[in-house]
C-alpha cells in the first residue's frame, strides 16, 4: 500500500515539474534551473562522499571542466551543444580518473588533500591559459540550438535541464542499487571488512569519483547553456564547499538527501548575497553545527524520524 | 655553483617555514587523525594580528610577532572548545568537516573585517637590514633569522615531543585514546594542548611567510597545498620526516624559479604531490601502516 501512494506521489510530482514553468514568473524560473543544476552537482558528489565516505574538495574544478569544455568544444570546433553536453562529462571524467588514481592509492585523507590542489590548479589554469579561455575575461556562450529550436530563454532551457536532471538521478538510483552500489556502501561501513571480503577498494572508490566527475561535468555544460557566460571565479574553493554543504545539509549518504541540500543551500545563497564575507562566515558556521548536532542532515534526520521508525 | 648554494639556502629559508606550517598539521594527524584544513587560516589570521600590532606599538617587530602568536594560539584554543571538543568521538570525517567549516568561516571573517586587499607586512628580524655575506652567498636579515628561528623551534619541539613529560602523554594519547585515559591522562587536556600548539606553530609560520611575500585573506589555501605536499613526502606521520620534507619542497620551488620558469613555481608544489603519490605514495620516510580491526 505504501509502495503504492508512492508511485502516485512520484508520478504527480513529474507532472507538476513538467507543467509548472508557464505559472512562474522568470525570476523564479531562473532559481529553479540553477537549483536543478545544483542538484546534479550534489548528487554526483553524494556518490563519492555519501557511499564511500571520502571528501572531494575539487568538485568545482570538475564543474569547470564541464563547462570550458563544452563551451570551448561548441565554439571553437563548431559541435552541437547538445553533443557537447555529454562531452563536457567525458572530459570531466576523464580528468577525474586522473586525479583518483595517484590520490587513491593511500587511504583517508589524501584524496580530500589532491583534490584541493587539484581545484586550485585547475582554476589557475583557467585563469592563466589566455589563448583558450580567454583568461579572467571569461567566454560568452551561444544559446544552444536543436534543430531549428534554440533554447532562447530559461523557460526552453528548463526542459533540457530537467530532462537531463532526471536521466542522471535515475543513472544514480540505479547504480546505488546495484553490485556497484552495494560495494560503495560495504566501503563506506568500514574499507578493512569490506576488503576481506574481496571488495576492490581503490578500484569502486575510482568508480565513484569518476562518476561524481561526470555528473559535474554534465552540471557544467548545462550551466554554460542556462547562464551564457562563464569565467574563472566562478570555480574556485567556494565553490567546491557549496558543492559539499549541499551533500552535508541534506544528509550525506541518502537518496533525497542532495536534494534537499541543494534547494536548502541555493536558496541560503540568495538570501545572503551581497554579503560575500557573511556569506562564508554562515557556511561555515552552519557546517560545524550540523556536524556537532545533526551530522545527518535534513532528510537524513526526517528520515530517522519519522520515515525507517514507522 | 655558487649560485646553486645560493639558491638551496633560500630554499631553506622558505622551506623551513612550510615544514612548521606542515608540523602543525601532522602533530593533529598524529593525535585525532584529523587532517585540519583551517590550518591555513589560523596561519592568515596570524599575521593580521600582527599587523594590527605593529601598528598599535611602532617600532617594536618582534613584541608584535609574540603577541601575533599568542593572540593566535588564543583563537586555536577558542576554536577547539567551540568546534573541536563536542566532536572528540564523532567520526573522523566529521571532525574534518568541521575543520573546513572553521577554515571559510574564518576566511570570511578575515575578509570582512580587514577587507579584500593584499597588505605588505614590514620582516621581522634581529639582525638589522644590512645584507650578510659568507663565503659569497648573500643572505638577507630576515632569511637568517626565519632559519634560526625555525630550526631553533623545530629542535626543541622534537625535544619536547621525546622528553618532557607532557610531551611524552600528548604522544601516547595519540597512539591510544583509550589506553592513554585508563592510565589517568586526560584525553581532552592533551588534546586542547595539541590544538592550541598546532595553532602557534602555523602562527609562527604564517606570520614569517606573510613578511616574505604579503598578506591576503585567501592566503591560507595556496600555502595549505603545500604544508600538505611537504607533509606527505615526509610521510605524514614521522615529524623528522616532515621537517625534510618541507626543506625539499622549499628547495624544489627555488630550483624550478630560477632554472624554469617563475609561472611554473605555484604549480611546483601540487606536481611534487601527484609525483610522490605515483611513485612513493608512503612518503620519504613513511612506511605502510597495519591497520587493526
Amino acid at each position: 500500500m505504501m509502495n503504492y501512494y508512492k508511485t502516485i506521489l512520484l508520478l504527480v510530482g513529474l507532472a507538476l515539474l513538467f507543467v509548472i514553468p508557464p505559472f512562474l514568473k522568470p525570476y523564479y524560473m531562473f532559481m529553479v534551473n540553477y537549483i536543478l543544476i545544483y542538484i546534479i552537482l550534489a548528487v554526483g558528489l553524494n556518490l563519492v562522499m555519501g557511499y564511500t565516505g571520502q571528501i572531494s574538495l575539487g568538485n568545482a574544478a570538475f564543474f569547470g571542466i564541464g563547462a570550458y569544455g563544452s563551451a570551448l568544444l561548441s565554439i571553437k570546433l563548431g559541435i552541437p551543444f547538445l553533443i557537447c553536453i555529454p562531452l563536457g562529462g567525458a572530459i570531466s571524467a576523464f580528468f577525474g580518473f586522473l586525479v583518483a588514481v595517484p590520490a587513491l592509492r593511500m587511504s583517508g585523507l589524501y584524496l580530500a588533500m589532491v583534490t584541493l590542489g587539484f581545484g586550485e590548479l585547475v582554476q589557475l589554469i583557467f585563469f592563466q591559459w589566455e589563448g583558450l579561455t580567454r583568461g579572467p575575461d571569461g567566454i560568452v556562450i551561444p544559446k544552444p540550438k536543436f534543430g531549428s529550436f534554440e533554447f532562447s530563454n530559461d523557460y526552453r532551457v528548463y526542459y533540457l535541464i530537467l530532462i537531463t536532471a532526471l536521466f542522471l538521478l535515475i543513472i544514480a538510483r540505479n547504480i546505488i542499487r546495484s553490485r556497484t552500489g552495494r560495494a560503495f556502501l560495504s566501503i563506506r561501513e568500514s574499507e578493512t571488512a569490506a576488503q576481506s571480503l574481496g571488495v576492490n577498494l581503490r578500484y569502486y572508490k575510482i568508480v565513484a569519483f569518476v562518476m561524481s566527475a561526470f555528473f559535474a561535468g554534465i552540471a557544467g555544460a548545462l550551466y554554460g547553456a542556462f547562464v551564457h557566460y562563464i569565467s574563472p571565479d566562478i570555480f574556485g574553493v567556494f565553490e567546491s564547499i557549496s558543492h559539499l554543504s549541499m551533500v552535508i545539509i541534506g544528509g550525506i549518504g541518502t537518496n533525497l538527501g542532495p536534494i534537499v541540500g541543494a534547494i536548502f543551500v541555493i536558496i541560503l545563497l540568495e538570501v545572503l548575497k551581497g554579503l560575500r564575507g557573511m556569506q562564508e562566515i554562515i557556511y561555515g558556521i552552519i557546517l560545524v553545527v550540523f556536524m556537532i548536532f545533526m551530522s545527518k542532515g535534513i532528510w537524513g534526520m526526517i528520515k530517522e524520524r519519522y520515515i525507517d521508525s514507522r | 655553483m655558487k649560485t646553486i648554494l645560493q639558491l638551496i639556502l633560500n630554499g631553506i629559508a622558505s622551506g623551513s617555514l612550510y615544514s612548521l606550517f606542515a608540523l602543525g598539521i601532522v602533530m593533529i594527524y598524529k593525535a585525532t587523525n584529523v587532517a585540519n584544513f583551517a590550518q591555513g587560516e589560523m596561519m592568515t589570521i596570524a599575521g593580521y594580528m600582527t599587523l594590527l600590532f605593529l601598528y598599535l606599538i611602532q617600532g617594536l617587530g618582534i613584541i608584535a610577532f609574540l603577541l601575533g602568536i599568542l593572540c593566535t594560539c588564543a583563537v586555536g584554543l577558542i576554536i577547539e572548545r567551540i568546534a573541536y571538543r563536542p566532536l572528540i568521538k564523532a567520526p573522523i570525517i566529521s571532525i574534518v568537516i568541521a575543520t573546513l567549516g572553521v577554515s571559510i568561516a574564518l576566511r570570511g571573517g578575515i575578509r570582512m573585517i580587514w577587507g579584500p586587499h593584499i597588505r605588505p607586512i614590514p620582516p621581522i628580524s634581529l639582525f638589522g637590514s644590512t645584507l650578510i655575506k659568507f663565503f659569497g652567498i648573500i643572505i638577507t636579515p630576515h632569511n637568517l633569522f626565519v632559519i634560526l628561528f625555525t630550526s631553533a623551534l623545530m629542535f626543541s619541539l622534537l625535544c619536547f615531543f621525546r622528553y618532557s613529560k607532557i610531551g611524552k602523554a600528548m604522544r601516547a594519547v595519540a597512539q591510544d585514546q583509550e589506553a592513554s585515559s585508563l592510565m589517568g591522562l586526560s584525553v581532552k587536556k592533551y588534546f586542547t594542548l595539541t590544538w592550541t600548539i598546532s595553532a602557534g606553530l602555523g602562527a609562527v609560520a604564517g606570520i614569517l611567510i606573510a613578511s616574505l611575500i604579503y598578506l591576503e585573506p585567501d592566503m591560507g589555501v595556496v600555502l595549505l597545498i603545500k604544508a600538505f605536499t611537504a607533509a606527505i613526502l615526509g610521510g605524514f606521520i614521522s615529524l623528522p620526516g616532515t621537517v625534510v620534507g618541507g626543506l625539499i619542497l622549499g628547495i624544489i620551488e627555488t630550483l624550478v624559479g630560477y632554472y624554469i620558469s617563475t609561472k611554473l613555481v605555484s604549480v611546483t608544489a601540487f606536481i611534487v604531490l601527484i609525483l610522490v603519490l605515483f611513485f612513493k605514495p608512503e612518503g620519504i620516510f613513511g612506511t605502510h601502516g597495519i591497520k587493526k580491526v
